[in-house]
């Protein structure tokens, strides 16, 4: 008789036990090893920076690698900028800056010679040369390492050319070079832990970075501890730690309990209120948003029902154009932002390729001058479409204003916004009438005319729109082919003209860069692609103690 | 019984496959270029082609599934296409997570629905009554979704008492482990012990309207004696059919409350494998749950003959 009971008392004895043990701490995440923080921390002037202190950062995904040669998504790649270095990087305001490479200098065309940095340790405690740099652009050239992305297509070959010095030789001119080299996935790694570890080398990365690579496990994220000897100062933080947490809401709340510091992202809704609480920095961004029509003479959906796709007349795009009100809709989404992340095409404002007589190219709003060219173009009762937006919060806000507008001069329109894949499936096939989409790129303009508008791009390439003109490919070819900054600046400019002439785009915002930070956190500063990192040659993310 | 178990678990092969089958061809009918999703918007064609060749992702789809089944008899169930590690490994990694949390959310489940179950059973009618199966119904009726978030935000965020994501390493188990893991078990448990105090309930009810239920208490026996061994165990047996299929769904649950509470399970998994076109992981990971709910039935099965001395399967 008395079995059952007892047995359902000692589980829930053990279910109440469990429950009490947990009640009296306070702590979200724990790391393995306690920071190593001085016990009794020296008192410091306010705004000094202190040594010491455990980063938290939250990613919004699970990281996929630690060797930058195979890092695709964004989530490696913020830890990957905290082990390891590149030749050349990006400031925030978008000019390059030496960092593994002291100094370099094209020689010709398709000849470029670098300076390395001397003293430079890997975190295996030997010196960073030439051949390690010779090593890493092989083994990415090499078609037995099967890089997912063969970033180098255009190297011919490079050589040492002394201990500190390496020539890479171009199998043709390519004006955006080093902003190639710029990119973390030609991150100088050591030979030897690459071979000692072999595709481990991916959870065993070994770098010249400020932070070394500690633990990864799967529930705890990615600990790195202080590399005291890096090159540039002594990082003040002691360790780091990235932890993704997949939900938004919860790492905003963690952010706000103070149990993580650093978070990628924030509900758009809360947005303001944290800024206004000093959690959150937003910065103008290089993630080109906009709107596209489907320029494919037969794949646009549209044409099943009015058996043509009327967004080849320029007409009907300009109406759309007209119709559209950019600011209003901008300043709906980021009221703090509106004016200074305003896009109009594809080169960002800031740019030193953006061409400023564009913006007065684009027609004010007129609803009426809207209808007149719709019924020139032969639909005077509009038509019916879908907008292809992407899923996130400013893109769909964006999207129901466009919808909103569109109604206006008669056209009816759905909005579609699919899991990423899909869109993308749809995106690349041309199956779409009107996007919403994103495009983000090197702050090279390179990167963002040539994928967004060649022809050879078309479909799946960038240029989702499958917009061609001869003018632009042959302008865009020869901008990329020449050293000459200023026939590279002349024709960008061009192409800019004749986008905004032909209604390619229906340019939104550059979308704003966007990290949650901690009080506590010192020196923190996000750049324009939204990322950050942790010590440079003028900044050193310290914790207030 | 060795036989009938032999059977049972050769019986199982094709139910396995079949289901592996139905994965791969939705997964492959499913639009989204994995080769794409891995290399992001921005990839060069050629890059995005020469990967499709390496994964082998031109082949024709029953190619495709030739060579998965073939690798899979042999203990082998291919490489992650994202993150270029056999899949074994990776599902075996977050196996012991997901295989904890459901282990807890079901005892959990158990342990607060039978007592639950009874007390609505023998006070049938009463405040108590409609009091349990209220709690029971907004129990089965909420999403684990939103019942994660709100426990996430009262407990963690509000109250500060227990930490809302990670999960520290097997090697430091302990309380601290499981101080990780009890809101998403109580998250997890909600919907199961709801649905097993109804069904308790209701089966109670119906053996305590039984002939030798009077019999028993006729003979003098006590009334709790007479609740525990006579009714309870003859209403557990329809109760230990859904507790069995209650693990299907918490496995299927696990998936949101893993993702919600950042717990490095097998959930967690198929979560990134699907939105990655992961064609290899999902495999993986539909090929273990079926296993696990097919091995729970058998075990249920099992159970029966433990409870009832009638069901023999000799």
């Amino acid at each position: 008789m008395r079995r059952i009971p007892v047995r359902i008392l000692a589980l829930l004895t053990l279910l109440m036990v469990a429950i009490a043990g947990c009640g009296g701490a306070s702590q979200g995440l724990q790391p393995t090893a306690p920071a190593q923080t001085p016990a009794q921390p020296a008192p410091a002037e306010p705004g000094t920076p202190q040594d010491g202190g455990h980063l938290k950062i939250a990613l919004a995904k699970d990281l996929v690698t630690l060797d930058p040669t195979f890092a695709m998504d964004n989530y490696s790649q913020h830890v990957i900028d905290q082990i390891y270095d590149t030749l050349v990087t990006y400031g925030p305001d978008g000019s390059l800056r030496a960092r593994l490479a002291t100094d370099w200098q094209a020689n010709s065309e398709t000849e470029w010679e670098f300076a390395l940095r001397q003293g430079v340790k890997f975190h295996n405690g030997r010196e960073m040369t030439a051949d390690d740099v010779v090593w890493t652009v092989n083994r990415m050239l090499d078609p037995d390492t099967k890089v997912p992305r063969q970033h180098l297509f255009m190297v011919e070959k490079v050589e040492k050319t002394g201990d500190y010095a390496v020539t890479f030789t171009l199998n043709q001119a390519y004006a955006p070079f080093l902003s190639v080299l710029a990119n973390r996935a030609l991150s100088i790694i050591p030979r030897e832990a690459v071979e000692e570890h072999g595709e481990d080398f991916a959870r065993n990365p070994v770098g010249t970075g400020p932070f070394k690579f500690v633990s990864w496990n799967p529930g705890e994220g990615v600990i790195l501890e202080r590399n005291a000897d890096y090159f540039f100062a002594r990082p003040h933080l002691d360790r780091v730690t990235f932890q993704p947490i997949t939900e938004t809401a919860v790492a905003q709340q963690q952010l706000e309990t103070g149990d993580v510091d650093v978070i990628q992202s924030a509900l758009p809704d809360d947005i303001e209120r944290l800024k206004d609480a000093g959690l959150i920095q937003l910065v103008p961004g290089l993630s080109y948003y906009y709107a596209l029509f489907n320029l494919h003479p037969d794949n646009a959906p549209i044409k099943a029902t009015l058996g043509k796709n009327p967004f080849l007349d320029k007409r009907v795009r300009e109406a759309i154009t007209l119709a559209f009100p950019v600011g209003d809709a901008i300043r709906a989404v980021y009221p703090s932002l509106s004016d200074e992340i305003r896009a109009y095409g594809p080169v960002p404002n800031a740019n030193w390729a953006f061409n400023p007589s564009i913006a007065n190219l684009y027609p004010e709003p007129n609803l009426e001058l809207a209808r007149e060219l719709l019924r020139d173009a032969g639909y005077p009762g509009g038509f019916k479409t879908e907008i292809l937006a992407m899923s996130d919060a400013a893109r769909r806000a964006i999207a129901q204003i466009l919808q909103n507008s569109l109604s206006q001069i008669g056209i009816e329109a759905t909005i579609t916004s699919p899991e990423f894949g899909v869109l993308l499936e749809r995106a690349n096939n041309q199956t779409f009438d009107i996007g919403v989409f994103g495009w983000g790129g090197s702050p090279d303009p390179h990167d963002f005319l040539f994928p967004l508008l060649h022809t050879d791009r078309r479909g799946s390439g960038g240029n989702n729109a499958y917009f061609s003109n001869a003018d632009v490919d042959r302008l865009i070819d020869q901008a990329a082919t020449t050293t000459d900054q200023a026939v590279r600046a002349r024709n960008y400019a061009q192409i800019q003209e004749i986008f905004v002439q032909e209604y390619v785009h229906l340019p939104l915002f550059y979308n704003p860069s966007v990290l949650g930070i901690a009080p506590r956190v010192q020196d923190l500063k996000v750049d324009p692609l939204a990322f950050f990192r942790l010590v440079t040659e003028d900044v050193n993310v310290w914790i207030k103690q | 019984m060795r036989s009938y178990v032999l059977t049972r678990l050769l019986m199982a092969l094709p139910v396995l496959l079949g289901v592996s089958l139905m994965a791969f061809v939705i997964m492959h009918m499913t639009p989204g270029d994995p080769a794409r999703i891995i290399l992001g918007q921005e990839a060069r064609p050629e890059d995005v082609a020469a990967l499709r060749e390496q994964l082998g992702l031109d082949d024709p789809v029953l190619i495709q599934y030739g060579r998965f089944i073939g690798r899979a008899l042999q203990g082998d169930l291919g490489q992650s296409l994202k993150y270029h590690r056999p899949v074994s490994g990776m599902v075996l990694e977050r196996l012991p997570t997901t295989a904890l949390l459901a282990g807890l959310s079901l005892a959990l489940s158990v342990t607060v629905a039978i007592p639950l179950g009874v007390t609505a059973a023998v006070r049938r009618g009463t405040l108590t009554d409609v009091a349990t199966m209220m709690v029971a119904l907004v129990g089965v009726s909420a999403p684990s979704f939103w019942v994660a978030l709100m426990l996430i935000f009262f407990f963690s965020y509000k109250w500060q008492v227990l930490p809302a994501t990670g999960l520290p390493t097997f090697a430091n188990a302990g309380w601290g482990m499981l101080k990780h893991l009890v809101l998403p078990a109580t998250s997890l448990a909600l919907m199961s012990s709801a649905l097993i105090a109804r069904m308790v309930r209701s089966n109670l009810l119906e053996v305590l309207r039984q002939d030798f239920m009077r019999t028993a208490r006729a003979k003098g026996l006590r009334p709790m004696r007479v609740l525990m061994k006579h009714g309870l165990r003859n209403a557990l047996i329809p109760t230990v059919t859904v507790v069995g299929l209650q693990l299907g769904t918490l496995l299927g649950g696990a998936v949101i409350t893993e993702s919600v509470f950042g717990l490095p399970g097998v959930g967690w998994l198929a979560v990134d494998a699907v939105q990655s076109r992961d064609f290899p992981v999902v495999q993986g990971v539909v090929l273990l749950v079926a296993c696990a709910v097919t091995l729970a039935n058998l075990l249920v099965d099992l159970v029966y003959g433990l409870l009832d001395p009638r069901i023999s399967y000799s």
